[in-house]
């Protein structure tokens, strides 16, 4: 990676859950400060803000950059938007740490956030009635499953991959601070038997949906011991697009998320992503996603993912544990959810993940993908200084 | 602005006006509820900031220097006017339906400007920097930003009603505050040339795709190809024929959606073509539908076929054999 080193030193996060009792300013706020506090910073000390948000047709908000600059003290510096989709949150944090690469600035602040309980997601994934546009036949999951279908073809997955998934995913969500309605009785049996929305998608295999933020401070070499705990490097940050509707696209294993990840752990200089990563957090909105990813991002080999679960490999005590926040069954606010994936990885490799730590995590991947598995963003942090 | 006219192919476009619509609630948090709350009782509040001033309307934060706010000041229902704008010819969406004027209005007792409706009874004569103005408030008291319906000046006559706050189910408490902010923007939405095509296509009951520079055949088309960025420009009229190449089984209503629960989507090979797009499998049990079936589209009856996707209706079985799943394997 050229350019100047940079590293997470404060994270925060909200809540997930409906958050009526609190306005967007505020609620981006508490992300904010808590990742200020983290590195042991005030708002005057940063150089530039960096925000994402939930896409516009889900809130009703165009410009929540005009009225979150005082709020999120961004008076008188650079405060840009990013804007893609779900994957959002991670597009926002792989700007705010190439501001920092590049060397324009030293300490940047970056938020994301979704306040869905303002708007009917339902209704807005939908398109909202735009004219000329194929209307989406079969609702939100609907998009998924004949991929999930067409994985379990491929790849000759058994039926229960996707309940011990989710399984796995509701444990580690009743670990975390701030899962959505986490539930410690969550049994494999509930999941099983757990409505059919859309075949071979159950109801407690999909994710709930969520408000909440997620915030980090992004600084240079020159300011990585600020916060009270280590500071988690970034290795390596990659984005790729790649459109929808292309003929023979591979929707199951798609180009752009292979390569991002083989360019983020190139730049971290990983060979062997399997061997060298030692954890990740990807962005699972129905369980089955898992097995896909890991194969896409190369934590398992094609054909293995399922396997890889099969044998345990996901646990947090496993050989690469995956979603140990409990990825989006600890809640799905999507504006946030990129942004949550990759401040958890940077959790673990600071060994801050309290009772979801995975023990000796050094390098671990952060993942988001948006749209019909139309964009992606990778990053890999570590506790090494590179 | 371009010209219409002169917008090369527009001709060719379909287009039409759409209303984005959708009525968003607002969750205030305690901050700005205690302050909307107040309007409710004719009173106005505001918040000590680190400088000293009153910040009203408030934000739980300092303006400047982004620091919690925690002092709070009632300030005036009257002050004055340190800037305006002259709104002569007011549209359906300006609050008032005669010329006013939108201005920042410094209450007595608070240094920042609220930007609000100041209304001369349509004389711009009567707008000056510095004019005194008052609170008119509005008939009835929702806990909204209008509850102040505008600014008049000091010297202006009462109202004759008495304003009253609505009645709630239970008492409203700042911090759970929410309100009602419907959502509604105009547009023209224009389809593209070649996903007109396609369009126009489905009105007649054919189905037209476009053939791009790398040779697939898109449907429906969006106008360039996906591999060069090039745009496709070369119809191709399709079959009512394909192939089920990716399905799943709905067990959930969707919005909108006619058939009943549970029924297949699926992703249809049309026969010549290169992408696919989803649709509905009927005629068939759901367990049924495989990968490789053989489908022909159920178009919509002729008066009800539409230049949009409502005109097909779904795809059913054509009784032939299934393809060799060998001959799919880039699609599966």
């Amino acid at each position: 990676m050229s350019g100047q080193r940079a590293a997470v030193i404060g994270i925060g996060q909200t809540q997930l859950a409906r958050r009526l009792h609190m306005s967007i300013a505020e609620m981006t706020r508490q992300a904010a400060r808590r990742a200020l506090d983290d590195a042991g910073m005030d708002w005057s000390d940063i150089d530039a803000v960096v925000l994402g948000k939930t896409p516009d047709i889900f809130d009703g908000h165009l410009f929540p950059e005009h009225f979150l600059a005082d709020a999120l003290g961004a008076v008188g510096k650079p405060l840009l938007r990013i804007h893609t989709a779900g994957s959002v949150g991670g597009h926002t944090a792989i700007q705010a740490a190439h501001l920092v690469q590049a060397g324009l600035f030293e300490k940047v602040l970056t938020v994301a956030y979704a306040k869905e309980s303002e708007g009917d997601i339902n209704w807005a994934v939908s398109g909202g009635g735009l004219p000329f546009y194929s209307p989406l036949v079969a609702g939100p999951g609907g998009y998924f499953a004949p991929h999930i279908r067409a994985y379990m073809r491929r790849s000759g997955a058994p039926d229960h991959i996707g309940v011990k998934i989710a399984y796995k995913d509701r444990r580690n969500a009743a670990l975390n601070p701030y899962a959505h309605n986490p539930d410690p009785t969550i049994t494999y049996e509930r999941i099983a038997q757990s409505p059919m929305l859309w075949e071979p998608i159950r109801y407690l295999e999909a994710c709930p949906s969520s408000d909440g933020a997620c915030a980090m401070v992004i600084v240079s070499d020159a300011h990585a011991d600020r916060g009270a705990l280590p500071p988690a490097w970034i290795l390596g940050t990659a984005c790729r697009s790649e459109p929808s509707t292309a003929p023979r696209r591979d929707t199951i294993n798609p180009v752009g998320g292979r390569e991002a990840s083989r360019a983020a752990c190139a730049q971290a200089g990983i060979t062997d992503p399997q061997r060298e990563i030692d954890c990740a957090e990807m962005y699972v909105p129905f369980s089955w996603y898992e097995a896909m990813w890991m194969e896409n991002m190369g934590l398992a080999d094609e054909g293995y993912g399922w396997r890889r679960v099969e044998a345990g490999d996901h646990e947090i005590g496993g050989a690469m544990p995956i979603n140990m926040s409990g990825g989006l069954m600890s809640g799905n606010a999507t504006g946030a959810t990129g942004m949550i994936r990759f401040a958890e990885a940077a959790m673990q490799v600071r060994g801050q993940a309290g009772e979801h730590q995975v023990d000796g995590a050094k390098r671990a991947l952060g993942h988001a993908f948006g749209g019909a598995s139309s964009y992606f963003a990778v990053w890999v942090v570590g506790s090494e200084r590179p | 602005m371009t010209d219409d006219a002169s917008d090369e192919g527009a001709d060719a476009m379909l287009s039409e006006p759409w209303t984005f619509h959708f009525p968003y609630t607002r969750t205030t948090g305690p901050v700005v509820g205690r302050f909307l709350l107040g309007l409710r009782e004719r009173r106005i509040f505001g918040l000590r900031m680190e400088d000293g001033g009153v910040l009203v309307p408030p934000h739980s934060h300092d303006p400047r220097t982004s620091r919690e706010l925690t002092e709070w000041v009632e300030v005036g229902t009257a002050g004055e006017v340190t800037s305006w704008t002259w709104i002569p010819e007011p549209s359906p969406q300006h609050p008032l339906d005669r010329p006013f004027g939108y201005g920042l209005v410094v209450l007595d007792g608070a240094t920042t400007g609220m930007f609000h409706v100041i209304d001369t009874d349509g004389d711009e004569a009567r707008m000056k920097t510095g004019m005194r103005v008052k609170v008119r408030w509005a008939r009835r008291l929702k806990g909204h930003i209008t509850d102040i319906a505008s600014f008049v000046p000091v010297d202006a006559p009462e109202p004759d009603y008495e304003p009253e706050p609505v009645e709630l189910e239970e008492p409203p408490t700042a911090a759970r505050w929410r309100y009602d902010n419907p959502f509604s923007t105009d547009y023209t939405i224009l389809a593209g040339e070649a996903l007109s095509h396609h369009l126009r296509g489905l009105a007649e009951g054919r189905f037209v795709g476009m053939r791009g520079p790398s040779g697939d055949v898109l449907i429906p088309p969006d106008g360039a190809d996906p591999f060069t960025g090039e745009a496709v420009t070369e119809a191709v009229e399709l079959p009512d024929t394909g192939t089920v190449v990716r399905y799943c089984v709905v067990n959930i209503p969707v919005r909108g959606q006619q058939v009943e629960v549970p029924f297949v989507a699926a992703d249809i090979l049309l026969d010549g073509a290169d992408s696919t797009f989803m649709a509905m499998i009927q005629g068939i049990p759901p367990r049924d539908v495989r990968l490789g079936l053989r489908v022909r589209v159920v178009w919509a009856e002729e008066a009800e076929r539409t230049t949009g996707f409502e005109s097909v209706k779904w795809f059913e079985p054509t009784g032939e054999p299934d393809r060799d799943l060998g001959e799919l394997e880039e699609y599966l």
